[in-house]
C-alpha cells in the first residue's frame, strides 16, 4: 500500500500547556472582542428573532439588485433589505415589518405588502396550477398572463413568534450547556464540568461574535448550529479529559502539567484527523450544498475550529488553573477485576524460572492459591513503553494454561 | 485462535441487512394520491411502503401557524344561542323577541307562563347556560368555567373546517395540529398559497333596509355593511348597504353548493328544509325590496326580490372569475369558520428550491464521503478504507432508520446527514489511534486491535452522549427543520456507533483471521 500520511510523529511530545498563558489570553481576548462587538454592533437577527417578511425570489433574467430595491421600494412599506442570492437571477428581499398597534394591523400589512409584490412580479404558475388558470381565463374570459418570477420561498414570522422564539432559541442553548457540564460532572471531577462548561460558554460566545463581525443572518438554523457547535466541542474535550483523566491515574506522582501535555500529546492525532475528516464534509457542504443552509454551514465550519482549539488550548488549560493536581488521582493501575488479578499477580511473584513464574495471589473468592505462568518475551527488541501493556500479556497467557 | 466470535457476524449482517431492507422503499417513486386521495404506492412486496417523509422545505409547501381570534368567541356563541334558541321556540310555537349583545341574550316573551315553559325548552339545548328570569324575560349568559369550554371547542371546529375544506380541495397529506390554546399549525405540503383555506367565509342572506342609509341607524336592529370591491366598476364609488341584523338565512342551512355559467358565472347553493322555510317567508313578506347577501362582513351581492322563492335555490352572482366561484362554491359546501384567523407565522418554499436542495444536498453528501474516504484511506490505510466502508453502510442505515420511524427529512437534517458523515469516523480514528499505540508498545496485531478497541469504547460513549444530549434538547425545544436535524443528527449517532464498533471490528477482525498478519499496516 501507499505510504500513510502521518499528521504528527508517532510519539509527538510538544509542550502545547506551554503556551497556556498566550492562549488563556487569546481566549480571553476573542471572548471580549466577540461581546463588544455583539453589543456595539449588534447581530444580523433574520427575520425568525426580529420578524419580518421574506421573499426568496427568482426572475427570468438577470437583474441589478439596485432596480429590485428602488421598485421594492416604491411599494411604500419602508425600504426592503434585498441582496443577491446566489445569482444574478436570484434576489432576497426582507421587509422589515413597521411596529403595529396591534397584531391585527401588523397582519394587515404582511398582507398588503405580499400583494403588492405579487402584483409588481406576477408569479410564475407551475404546472398544476398552470392548468387551473388558463381554465379559468378561458372561461371567465380574461386575459391571463403567466408572469415571470419564481417565488422560491416566502416567510413570515409575527413580532410576537419572533419574541418566543428567541426565548426558546437562549432556552435552549443555556439548558444544553448546563446538560453536558451536568453529565461531565458525573463522570468526570467538578474541575473538570467548570472547565467544560467554561469552554463551551468560550465557543458559544465567540460563535455569536462571528455572526456579530461579519453580519451573518442571525436565525433558527444559527441557534442549531450553536448547539451542534457544544455537542462537537465537547466531544473534544471529553475525549482529552478522557485521556487526561486516564494519565492522571497512571502518572499521579508527576507535576499535572506534564500529565496533561502527555495527554494531549497521545490525543493530538485523533483530535486533528476528527476536525479536518468533519471540516472536509463541511466544506463540501459550502461547495455545493443548497445556499440556503450557507450560513448555518460557515457557523459550524467556526465551531470545528474553535472547538478543536477550546479542547486544546483553553478547557485543558483551565484545568491547570484551577489548580487540578494529579495527585488527587487514586494511583490505578487498572479498572477491573480481571486487571485488579494481573496486578496482584505483578506485585506477588515468588519465583522466576527460565521461562515460568510462580505467584501466590488471592482470588475473588478470597482464597489464596498459587498459580504458574509461561512467559513469553516480546519477539521484537522494541522498546516497552507501557507497564500496562506488559501485565496484561502475563495475564492473557495465564488465562490460556 | 479464532479472533472472530461467532455472534459478531450474526449481529452484524443481520443488522445491515435489516438496515438495508428499510432503506430499500426509498429506491422506488415515492408514493402519489389519486382522485380520490388514496394513496399509490410503488413499493413492491416484500418491502415495506414506508420512506423518508420530505419536509416541506424538501419538497416545497406551506408552514402557517394561525391564532385563532376568540375575542369574538362568546359574542358569537351569544348570536347562535339566539338563532338556535329563537329556532327551538318559535318550532314549538312560542312567540318571542330575542336580541343578543356580547355577554348575554335577552328573551322577551308574551308571559311568566311563556317564559317558564321555554325555559325548559333552552335548558335542554343549552346546558352550559346561565339562567336569570324577570317576569316575561329570560336572560342567557355563560360563566367563565363553561366558557373555557366553548373556547376550546370553538378551536377544534376551526381545525376540523380547515382540514375538511384541504380535502375538499383534495391536497395530500396536510398536517394540521392545535398548539396550546388559540394557536393552529397547518402544514400542507405541496401548496403555496393556503390563504383561502382560512377565510371565515361566513354567508349569511338579510333583507336591505328601506330606511335611509344615512340617517343614524338603530344599531341592534340594523348594520351597516360596505360592498365588495369586487362588485365595483372602475371608477365608481363604493357604497354601503343598511341592512337588518338579523339574518334570514344562515350559512349553516346551506347544503349542496354548485357553479353556474349560464347568465355570467355564479356560485348556486340549496338550503336545507328549515334555510327553505326561511327563505321562502322572508321572501314572501318582502316581495320588491332588495336582499343583501353577505360573506365576511361584505354585501357581494344585492338582489332584487321579484317573488317568494320556495325551492330553496340560491344563486349569487357577484362578479366572480370561474376559479374564484368554484373555490367560492367548494369551501362554502365545507362551512365557516367559528371563528376568525390570523396567521401569525408563514413559511412557503416553492417546489423548484425544494427540489434544488434535494439535489445539492446529495451532491454534498457524495462529495462529503469522496473526500472523506481518500482521506482516512491515505492515514490508516487498508483500516481507513474499513472505516469508509463501514461509513457508507452507516448512511444506508441512517436512511433506514429514518425510514422505519417515519421521520421527517429536512434541509438542515440533510446539514445534519453531511456533518455525520464528518464525525462517523470519529470513533474509528479513535480506536485507530488507540491501535497504533498498542502495536507500538509490542504487542500483537490481534491484541492490539482488542485493547484499542476495548480502551477507546467508554471515551466514544462520552463523546457521543454529550452530542446526543445537545441533540436531544434541540428537538425538545426546536420547531420544524430544526427537529428535522435534530432527529438525523441522533439517529445518525446511533448507527455510527454501531457501525464504527461492531461493522469495523468484524471487518478486522476477518481480516486478522485469514491473513494472520506479523504486523498491523497501521
Amino acid at each position: 500500500m501507499f505510504p500513510l500520511i502521518r499528521l504528527f510523529p508517532s510519539n509527538s511530545n510538544i509542550n502545547l500547556l506551554g503556551f497556556r498563558r498566550i492562549t488563556l489570553i487569546a481566549s480571553v481576548l476573542l471572548v471580549a472582542v466577540s461581546l463588544g462587538m455583539f453589543f456595539s454592533r449588534g447581530l444580523n437577527l433574520g427575520i425568525d428573532f426580529k420578524g419580518g417578511l421574506l421573499f426568496d425570489l427568482r426572475f427570468s433574467e438577470t437583474v441589478t439588485i439596485d432596480d429590485i430595491k428602488a421598485e421594492l421600494s416604491d411599494l411604500g412599506y419602508g425600504t426592503p433589505e434585498v441582496q443577491a442570492f446566489g445569482s444574478d437571477r436570484d434576489v432576497k428581499a426582507v421587509f422589515a415589518i413597521p411596529s403595529a398597534s396591534s397584531e391585527d394591523e401588523e397582519i394587515a400589512i404582511v398582507r398588503d405588502i405580499k400583494s403588492a409584490v405579487r402584483e409588481l412580479y406576477p408569479p410564475l404558475l407551475d404546472s398544476d396550477d398552470l392548468e387551473l388558470a388558463e381554465q379559468a381565463a378561458t372561461e371567465g374570459g380574461y386575459a391571463f398572463v403567466n408572469g415571470a418570477v419564481e417565488y422560491r420561498r416566502v416567510e413570515n414570522v409575527g413580532s410576537k413568534i419572533s419574541g418566543e422564539l428567541a426565548q426558546k432559541g437562549a432556552l435552549a442553548t443555556a439548558l444544553a450547556l448546563l446538560a453536558i457540564a451536568a453529565y461531565i460532572w458525573f463522570r468526570f471531577e467538578w474541575q473538570f464540568a467548570i472547565a467544560a462548561l467554561l469552554a463551551l460558554t468560550h465557543d458559544v460566545l465567540t460563535t455569536i461574535g462571528l455572526f456579530a463581525i461579519f453580519q451573518f443572518t442571525f436565525d433558527l438554523p444559527t441557534v442549531a448550529a450553536i448547539l451542534t457547535i457544544a455537542g462537537y466541542s465537547i466531544n473534544d474535550t471529553v475525549v482529552v479529559f478522557d485521556r487526561a483523566r486516564e494519565e492522571m491515574r497512571r502518572y499521579n506522582e508527576r507535576p499535572v502539567i506534564e500529565v496533561l501535555n502527555i495527554a494531549l500529546n497521545r490525543t493530538l492525532s485523533r483530535t486533528l484527523m476528527t476536525s479536518l475528516t468533519t471540516l472536509l464534509a463541511l466544506l463540501a457542504l459550502f461547495l455545493f450544498g443548497p445556499l440556503v443552509i450557507r450560513d448555518f454551514t460557515i457557523a459550524l465550519m467556526w465551531g470545528v475550529v474553535i472547538g478543536t482549539y477550546s479542547s486544546l488550548f483553553f478547557a485543558t488549560p483551565m484545568l491547570v488553573v484551577m489548580g487540578l493536581s494529579a495527585r488527587a488521582f487514586d494511583k490505578k493501575i487498572v479498572d477491573d477485576d480481571e486487571d485488579d488479578y494481573a496486578a496482584q499477580l505483578a506485585a506477588s511473584v515468588t519465583q522466576v524460572d527460565d521461562d515460568e513464574i510462580r505467584a501466590r495471589v488471592r482470588g475473588k473468592d478470597g482464597v489464596e492459591r498459587t498459580v504458574e505462568a509461561e512467559m513469553i518475551l516480546p519477539e521484537d527488541d522494541g522498546p516497552i513503553v507501557s507497564s500496562r501493556t506488559k501485565r496484561k500479556k502475563k495475564k492473557r497467557n495465564l488465562g490460556r494454561k | 485462535m479464532s479472533y472472530t466470535r461467532w455472534w459478531q457476524p450474526v449481529v452484524v449482517v443481520f443488522v445491515v441487512l435489516a438496515g438495508m431492507y428499510f432503506a430499500a422503499p426509498n429506491l422506488f417513486p415515492r408514493a402519489t394520491y389519486d382522485d380520490t386521495n388514496t394513496a399509490q404506492n410503488y413499493v413492491p412486496a416484500p418491502f415495506l411502503p414506508f420512506q423518508v417523509n420530505l419536509g416541506l422545505d424538501l419538497q416545497g409547501g406551506s408552514y402557517r401557524l394561525v391564532r385563532v381570534d376568540l375575542e369574538d368567541a362568546r359574542a358569537s356563541y351569544m348570536q347562535d344561542i339566539q338563532r338556535i334558541g329563537s329556532n327551538a321556540l318559535r318550532d314549538q310555537g312560542i312567540a318571542l323577541r330575542a336580541t343578543a349583545s356580547d355577554t348575554n341574550v335577552r328573551f322577551q316573551f308574551r308571559d311568566e307562563t311563556a317564559m317558564l315553559g321555554a325555559r325548559e325548552i333552552l335548558r335542554g339545548q343549552f346546558p352550559n347556560g346561565n339562567f336569570t328570569d324577570e317576569g316575561a324575560v329570560l336572560t342567557v349568559g355563560i360563566d367563565d368555567e363553561a366558557f373555557e369550554v366553548v373556547k376550546s371547542e370553538t378551536v377544534q371546529s376551526v381545525r376540523d373546517t380547515i382540514e375538511r375544506r384541504i380535502d375538499a380541495f383534495g391536497l395530500t397529506e396536510p398536517s394540521i395540529r392545535i398548539q396550546g390554546q388559540d394557536r393552529i399549525l397547518i402544514e400542507v405540503p405541496g401548496v403555496s398559497n393556503i390563504d383561502e383555506y382560512l377565510q371565515k367565509l361566513e354567508l349569511t342572506i338579510h333583507i336591505v333596509s328601506r330606511a335611509n342609509a344615512t340617517r343614524n341607524p338603530n344599531e341592534t336592529l340594523f348594520m351597516l355593511l360596505p360592498d365588495a370591491e369586487r362588485m365595483l366598476q372602475p371608477g365608481q364609488e363604493p357604497i354601503s348597504y343598511l341592512i337588518e341584523r338579523e339574518a334570514c338565512v344562515d350559512g349553516a342551512d346551506i347544503q349542496g353548493t354548485g357553479v353556474s355559467s349560464e347568465y355570467g358565472v355564479a356560485v348556486t347553493f340549496t338550503l336545507n328544509n328549515r334555510g327553505t322555510k326561511d327563505f321562502a317567508s322572508c321572501t314572501r313578506n318582502n316581495v320588491g325590496e332588495r336582499l343583501a347577501i353577505v360573506l365576511d362582513g361584505e354585501v357581494i351581492s344585492a338582489p332584487n326580490v321579484n317573488e317568494a322563492i320556495t325551492t330553496g335555490a340560491v344563486q349569487i352572482s357577484g362578479g366572480f372569475a370561474f376559479e374564484e366561484a368554484r373555490n367560492l362554491s367548494t369551501l362554502l359546501g365545507t362551512g365557516s369558520l367559528a371563528a376568525e384567523v390570523e396567521s401569525i407565522e408563514e413559511r412557503v418554499v416553492g417546489p423548484g428550491l425544494g427540489a434544488e436542495s434535494i439535489n445539492k444536498g446529495a451532491i454534498a453528501c457524495l462529495v462529503a464521503m469522496a473526500l472523506v474516504l481518500v482521506f482516512m484511506a491515505f492515514a490508516y490505510g487498508l483500516f481507513g478504507l474499513m472505516a469508509t466502508v463501514a461509513l457508507v453502510v452507516n448512511l444506508v442505515m441512517l436512511l433506514g432508520l429514518l425510514s422505519l420511524f417515519g421521520a421527517t427529512l429536512t434541509l438542515p437534517g440533510i446539514a445534519g446527514i453531511v456533518l455525520t458523515v464528518g464525525m462517523a469516523v470519529d470513533a474509528n480514528v479513535l480506536v485507530f489511534e488507540r491501535i497504533r499505540e498498542e502495536a507500538r508498545a509490542g504487542l500483537d496485531p490481534g491484541d492490539s486491535v482488542a485493547s484499542g478497541y476495548g480502551a477507546a469504547f467508554s471515551t466514544i460513549l462520552d463523546a457521543n452522549l454529550t452530542t446526543v444530549i445537545a441533540a436531544v434538547l434541540l428537538a425538545a425545544f426546536g420547531t420544524g427543520p430544526i427537529q428535522g436535524f435534530a432527529i438525523t443528527l441522533t439517529m445518525g449517532i446511533l448507527t455510527s456507533m454501531f457501525t464504527a464498533l461492531l461493522l469495523t471490528r468484524l471487518l478486522i477482525n476477518l481480516w486478522l483471521d485469514g491473513f494472520k498478519p506479523s504486523k498491523l499496516p497501521i
